[in-house]
């Protein structure tokens, strides 16, 4: 049925749709933020998973950081393992300039990104020279040295060293002109779903968490737009034709030099903003969350979410902020000894779930999704990313 | 038209799912501030029958039950002293902030506690388990009054990021009274201002980093156990008087908060001339061994060996020592290395040889530990053995549950003394109990916990130089000094 409805779609309606299904994702995203501004639990057995805005920002920060191991390794080919790095140094400098010098911010993503999106250009730089394994033992290099860098007694005065820089300074208040209590209070009196509304007027706390998940869900849905413009665009091309054939790409007059670079930088700075956002919503750049564990784990997350798809940024980011917890949290299991869900299950379900899907889904979540929506509507599957 | 009615219906129905399965119990079972009269006197009539039962507890507290029936509770708003020159300011605290949130209608307190259940310090993860262990036998044998005592545990691999999502959930979900024996200095720093800043106690932190210790600026947070300043110069007081001033040293630490203080405090050793370090290496907490470090260190040759580092590393250290028979130096480690058989039975021929080749390791020891021959009859060792047999399926052997069960000695300490206090079990007895607990604790070399607010902000300040010796094929501590005890010289680290 849908198929036919695409059919007859003429473009002006087709732009009329595209624009109805983002006003109402909008809808759907703020409903949930006003659901779980307090922090819900969903209970399965005697087990109980929790869902707030706090993992909620967490997933916005990995689902960017993902998105730019999405434009350098899913759309341009090249293994990047150290997006860590850029993540971390994001959180950094985002939290030395909030700590330390007062800036808002959204004021330090100014610096945030054009310095990662420098240094990524930089650092791209050997991958002019080098490839596959090479390459990737080289960025992952990066991502393993990065806490020993900003443990440096040398940047204690920058980093806070081994405790971390702490932003707890800075307080995220939601601007009064924004008519969260009242919105908030029209939801709590729908018929059915008041319930899930919560009760009675939000709490400073509540606001500025809500504040907080607009505020980087309009910055991630920003840099979904720009990349799916690059994409899109002449460099984007030049990128998928890098990854598709080097050679081919070189001789149809692709300037492997600039693009490759270029995608290192965007990649970097994207990795940047997921840092700012990171710490933005935890209150502290600490040098071990950012170890080479979180380089892989953001790997995984690009992988089980689908390689080279914008939207497996956002499964990818969802995985890795709720996989974890929910896996502690789960306590019983019938048939499972209870000592067995002890200690580093969350670690364990990712492993398994890249193994998995690497032998049976080899395009992620994503790419399982669409052969599926495919074949249930009899349509032969795009191989054009 | 009809697609934004399919999309809308469908979005519609996904949140009406995504929603149904949600929606937690908000406030369902807690005390609001206008319980507190209620509360106060069945926390007084509670606490009389409850009275002898806390006499033949293994710690016992010096606040007396009578106390709870005179006396007035202690306000629940506006600025209180609570111990010397500790202030709870409960004016700054969020409006909807309840001091009795935690203590629920149906008997219940709820602690919880953060910790690495996962990742390279998943030993310490047991930690959590062994003060289950223990709650459940108080529960069983000597409750607080009616309540029930819960713990709520949640892992954080020792990722500050995920240490802060877990303390805000679970002061949204789980009605917690407050925090106890969070584990890591960048952990607990990054929890204290949510801590502080929501009221919510923040109890005997596993970390011994000094901060711990201010109740002047930050008096809803307390440490636990032996400060790495203490426990440094006491090896360096060690040092000077069996080698003399200037001997040389050679030390790893883990490159954190925990092993720089050490670092530090060393560096300060040898500003005052008692030591000469030569070598210093740091290793990443995520590093997979410290071969590569310990390589270095063996070359430099030096007539003491330092090893700032911890849980996995330690029996490392050891095992690579023992492995180079050229380098038998002086050999301090970290006390967090303490437990023999979780750290030392997987390496004990190397323990041994370094122990007749003169190089055994040097622990300063604050408290007894469960698996050691020596203290095979020690009553607080009988009682942790019971604790374990009758209340799981581990044992000392196990790993830190016996340690768990020392830290969750303390936390009930405290309860049972707030419990005490007119007003019974609330946010504000809670953190009064604490600056102000005198309690005798046989788990601990030194048998006392004294805190009095600024005078004396540290819980542990007792420690004794212990060697690691193999004696009849077992594993224990043979003592080097007596026991050094600074208890009620510590003041705070506000000053």
């Amino acid at each position: 049925m849908l198929d036919k409805l695409q059919k007859s779609t003429t473009p002006t309606s087709e732009r009329n749709y595209q624009l109805a299904k983002w006003v109402c994702f909008t809808i759907f995203l703020l409903l949930i933020a006003f659901a779980y501004v307090d922090v819900g639990t969903i209970s399965i057995g005697s087990n109980n998973y929790n869902l707030s805005l706090i993992r909620l920002n967490k997933a916005i920060a990995y689902t960017i950081a993902i998105l730019g191991l999405q434009v350098v390794i899913g759309y341009t080919g090249q293994i990047a393992l150290g997006q860590s790095f850029f993540f971390g140094t994001g959180a950094y400098v985002s939290a030395w300039l909030i700590a330390d010098h007062s800036w808002p911010f959204l004021l330090t993503l100014l610096i945030v990104i054009p310095s990662c999106f420098l240094i990524g250009m930089i650092l791209g730089l050997p991958a002019l020279r080098i490839r596959g394994l090479y390459l990737a033992l080289l960025t992952f290099g990066l991502a393993a040295v990065f806490p020993s860098i900003v443990k440096l007694d040398k940047l204690y005065g920058y980093t806070g060293g081994a405790g971390g820089k702490l932003t707890s300074n800075y307080k995220f208040l939601a601007p009064s002109w924004l008519p969260f209590d009242e919105v908030a209070q029209a939801l709590q009196k729908l018929p059915f779903l008041g319930d899930f509304f919560g009760d009675g007027p939000l709490s400073t706390r509540e606001e500025s968490r809500l504040w907080k998940f607009i505020l980087f869900s309009i910055l991630a849905a920003l840099c979904f737009w720009l990349v799916h413009n690059l994409i899109h665009s002449r460099p984007g091309r030049a990128m998928r034709a890098i990854r598709d054939n080097e050679t081919s790409a070189a001789v149809s007059g692709v300037n492997l030099a600039l693009t490759k670079t270029l995608s290192f930088g965007v990649a970097s700075a994207l990795g940047g903003v997921g840092g700012a956002i990171y710490v933005a919503e935890i209150g502290i750049a600490s040098p071990d969350d950012f170890s080479s564990l979180v380089a892989i784990y953001l790997i995984v997350g690009l992988v089980v979410g689908g390689v080279g798809t914008l939207p497996g940024a956002v499964i990818g980011g969802l995985i890795y902020a709720l996989v974890p917890d929910w896996a502690s949290s789960t306590q019983s299991i019938s048939f499972v000894p209870e000592r067995w869900l002890q200690g580093p299950t969350g670690s364990l379900i990712l492993g398994v779930l890249l193994i998995v899907l690497t032998l049976f889904l080899p395009g992620g979540i994503v790419m399982g999704w669409r052969k599926f929506k495919n074949k249930l509507l009899g349509k032969e599957l795009s191989t054009a990313r | 038209m009809k697609k934004l009615v399919v999309y809308l219906l469908c979005i519609f129905g996904t949140f009406s799912l995504v929603a149904a399965g949600c929606g937690s119990d908000d406030g369902a079972g807690v005390r609001s501030v206008g319980d507190s009269e209620s509360s106060s006197s069945s926390s007084a009539s509670s606490s009389s029958g409850s009275s002898s039962d806390s006499s033949s507890a293994a710690s016992d507290t010096s606040q007396s039950s009578s106390d709870a029936e005179e006396g007035t509770a202690a306000p629940t708003s506006g600025q209180v002293e609570i111990a010397i020159g500790t202030v709870l300011d409960l004016d700054e605290c969020p409006d909807d902030w309840d001091p009795y949130e935690g203590v629920t209608d149906d008997g219940q307190i709820r602690i919880g506690i953060s910790l690495p259940q996962s990742g390279q310090l998943a030993s310490f993860g047991t930690i959590a388990n062994g003060m289950q262990i223990y709650f459940d036998f108080v529960n069983d044998q000597l409750p607080i009054g009616d309540y029930e005592l819960v713990l709520v545990a949640k892992d954080d691999g020792y990722e500050a990021g995920r240490t802060v999502a877990n303390i805000e959930e679970m002061l949204e979900t789980e009605n917690i009274l407050g925090f106890a024996g969070v584990i890591g200095t960048p952990n607990n720093f990054a929890i204290r201002p949510i801590t502080d800043e929501a009221c919510v106690p923040q109890l005997l932190n596993l970390s011994g980093f000094p901060q711990w210790g201010d109740p002047a600026n930050f008096p809803w947070t307390v440490g636990n156990i032996l400060n790495y300043v203490t426990e440094t110069e006491i090896w360096c007081q060690h040092i000077v008087a069996e080698l003399g001033q200037g001997a040389t040293v050679a030390a790893l630490f883990m490159n954190n908060d925990f092993g720089k203080t050490y670092q530090q405090t060393l560096q300060g050793c040898e500003d005052r001339g008692d030591i000469d370090l030569i070598a210093e290496e740091l290793h990443d907490p995520a590093a997979p061994d410290v071969t590569n470090e310990m390589t270095t260190l063996i070359a430099s040759g030096a007539d003491v060996f330092v090893a700032g580092t911890t849980a996995a590393f330690c029996p490392q250290t050891v095992g690579t020592l023992a492995s180079v028979p050229s380098w038998r130096p002086m050999f301090f480690m970290s006390y967090t290395c303490n437990n023999l058989p979780a750290y030392f039975a997987p390496v004990q021929d190397f323990a041994e040889t370094l122990q007749t080749e003169g190089s055994g390791v040097l622990i300063a020891n604050y408290s007894k530990i469960c698996g050691d021959p020596r203290y095979e009859n020690d009553p607080s060792m009988v009682l942790t053995r019971m604790v374990l047999e009758d209340y799981s399926d581990v044992t000392c052997e196990d790993g830190q549950y016996s340690g768990g069960i020392f830290f969750a000695q303390v936390v009930v300490d405290i309860l049972r003394a707030a419990h005490d206090l007119p007003g019974g079990v609330n946010r504000v007895n809670v953190m009064k109990a604490t600056w102000n607990l005198t309690t005798l604790n046989d788990n601990l070399l030194g048998g006392r916990i004294i805190l009095d607010g600024t005078n004396d902000a540290y819980v542990t300040e007792a420690a004794q130089i212990q060697e690691v010796q193999v004696i009849d094929g077992s594993l224990t501590f043979t003592p080097l000094s007596d026991v050094i005890d600074t208890e009620g010289e510590g003041g705070s680290f506000g000053g």
